[in-house]
């Protein structure tokens, strides 16, 4: 609130009783230009009935360097007969850096004239939306000042980054009966050979094996080759706050939301079936699907997801709707972990999914910050050995561990990971 | 330069320059000193404007234009005085706002139309304060307690309308 009018009703007032106690005429005298400012302010402020605006925003996203930023445009535009004068105002969301311009400004306007207000901001990742753009319509010297709020959407989503992984050679228990990468071991079409069986009428002729035949007379035999089908995948990404850990602008989180963003490209982009749950104070799942359109669900998905604090059930890893995933997918958790976790992990095994745990390394993420004396490498030395035990006690499920340093790339350990996966299996 | 900011410098050398001369006027030397000090607060007045600064400028001008006068020192400049430091502490605001502001054709429309009002305000404030000097009404007790009644309703009438205008 504007506390001019304030300011001037005290001083008139104060003027006016000092005048009248000291029966002085010079000091009521003094009283008159201070009232003539309240008059000339009052009678200047425009009828908010006769108040007519325009609103447009335009939002425009280019990234360079891998940098995104938004240049963002206001156009109001006066269209009522009088002249106006008015502060726009723009509001600042959470995770918005202004690199450009400003979020206000001052303006007149005359009937039909129109004004801009230009700023840039960048983000590292996030959704953002707006209703309504905030006027102050006032008198010219700003005493009485009407606020607006006119309708202008924008939004705008800046997605995470992507780190492209080159395609890892999966091999899960279960693959799902579409065309695909993966080995499913199944005889059928392909390009591997497979083995030989006794014809069935409708077999190819192509595919007889006639050398077989040759050997077997009255009989005949079909050459089946290896099915290749796709895998079923599902990613887990933790949000709870209590897993994050935020160092300056740092966030592990972010790193975590990297990694989501990046698997799933690479998983989408070798035809598989992929699907996201984000677990934190509320959940945003997209349900599992392929292609492009997935992955466009999944970073928008991502790109909304934000550190939250847990309430009652959302605590605890344990109570994820995991059956949103088809059972015997391969479930990656990325997660930073805490010790009732486990059950989660017991679950997973006990119903059947093959899991993969990504866990970044807190200690690690937060080493550069800490003190190097004694007790604080003491407290190291036990947090490592406590965050050891835990991932050991889910290694001990037959799960694969990877105890991810958020400054070491993440594909090697995946693909070590997912490769060894494999040979766990045989 | 912007015009506002030679506006303001000449409103507070003015409202300083009225103060200390009505002093001075009446050999009081302390109030010439303490009307002298006013600038520098007005200075930093302007470097803050956030701060309460502006405000206590503008109030700590006017008990020297009010002690002046009951003190016997020239109605006219004190009255002077007390105006310019209006004009100062609303330049002063109208600086701040306008800092952000691109410089463009809208800027120096919204600057004109704010010093014009100012203009418009303060002169019509003076000359009515002026004209006033030249009336001498006698005015029973009676009619001063109904006009102070009058004043005070008025002033309600007007904090009134300022609240329903905002509100809105």
């Amino acid at each position: 609130m504007n506390n001019k009018p304030l300011v001037m009703g005290l001083i008139v007032f104060s003027l006016l009783i000092v005048a009248l106690i000291t029966r002085d005429g010079d000091i009521a005298r003094m009283m008159l230009p201070f009232l003539a400012y309240l008059g000339v302010g009052i009678l200047q402020t425009p009828r908010q009935e006769k108040l007519r605006f325009g609103a447009k925003r335009t939002l425009v996203q280019t990234r360079s360097d891998g940098i995104v930023s938004i240049h963002a445009n206001l156009t109001v535009q006066n269209k009522a007969l009088e002249t106006v004068h008015l502060f726009i105002h723009e509001t600042v969301q959470a995770g918005m850096k202004i690199t450009d311009g400003e979020l206000g400004q001052w303006a007149t306007l005359r009937s039909g004239e129109s004004t801009e207000l230009n700023y840039t901001f960048t983000a590292a990742r996030g959704d953002f939306s707006w209703n309504s753009i905030r006027i102050l319509a006032s008198d010219p010297l700003g005493l009485i000042e009407t606020e607006m709020l006119l309708p202008a959407n924008g939004m705008i989503q800046i997605r995470p980054r992507i780190k492209k992984f080159k395609a890892i050679p999966l091999r899960p228990h279960t693959t799902l009966h579409s065309p695909g990468s993966i080995p499913a071991r199944l005889g059928g079409t392909g390009t591997d050979f497979f083995g030989v069986r006794e014809y069935h009428s409708g077999d190819p002729l192509r595919s007889l094996d006639w050398r077989l035949t040759a050997r077997h007379p009255r009989k005949f035999f079909t050459k089946e080759f290896e099915q290749e089908e796709i895998a079923e995948i599902g990613l887990i990404l933790d949000a709870r706050e209590s897993t994050d850990l935020r160092i300056g602008e740092e966030s592990l989180f972010e790193h975590c939301v990297g990694a989501t963003a990046s698997l799933a490209e690479m998983f989408l982009h070798q035809g598989h079936r992929v699907g996201l749950l984000v677990f934190g104070g509320t959940m945003s799942t997209a349900f599992p699907g392929y292609g492009k359109t997935q992955l466009h669900r999944i970073l928008g998905c991502l790109s909304k997801a934000k550190v939250e604090k847990e309430i009652g059930a959302a605590a605890y890893l344990n109570f994820i709707p995991i059956r949103m995933f088809p059972s015997r997918a391969l479930i990656i958790v990325i997660s930073s972990l805490f010790s009732a976790d486990r059950l989660l992990f017991q679950r997973l095994r006990a119903y059947g999914y093959q899991a993969l745990l990504v866990s970044p390394d807190p200690i690690d993420f937060a080493y550069p910050t800490l003190a190097q004396d004694i007790s604080n490498r003491l407290a190291i030395r036990a947090t490592r050995v406590e965050r050891r035990l835990k991932l050991n006690n889910i290694a001990q499920l037959q799960i694969p561990v990877i105890d991810w340093q958020v400054s070491q790339p993440l594909f090697p350990l995946v693909r070590n990971a997912l490769t060894r996966s494999r040979g766990q299996r045989e | 330069m912007a015009l506002r900011k030679k506006f303001f410098a000449v409103s507070m050398v003015l409202s300083a320059v009225c103060l200390a001369v009505g002093f001075a006027v009446t050999g009081q030397w302390f109030g010439v000193v303490t009307a002298m000090i006013t600038c520098p607060g007005w200075v930093l007045a302007r470097k803050y404007p956030a701060s309460s600064l502006p405000l206590i400028c503008l109030l700590a001008t006017i008990a020297l234009a009010v002690t002046g006068s009951l003190t016997g020192s020239p109605a006219s400049l004190m009255i002077i005085g007390s105006a310019a430091a209006l004009a100062a502490w609303d330049l002063l605001f109208l600086d701040a706002a306008l800092v952000s502001n691109s410089p463009g054709e809208q800027t120096r429309q919204f600057e004109t139309k704010h010093l014009q009002s100012l203009a418009l305000a303060l002169g019509s404030g003076l000359l009515a304060a002026f004209l006033g000097s030249l009336l001498h009404l006698r005015i029973s007790f009676v009619m001063l307690i109904l006009f102070i009644a009058l004043a005070v309703f008025g002033l309600e009438r007007v904090w009134g309308y300022v609240k329903k205008m905002e509100k809105r």
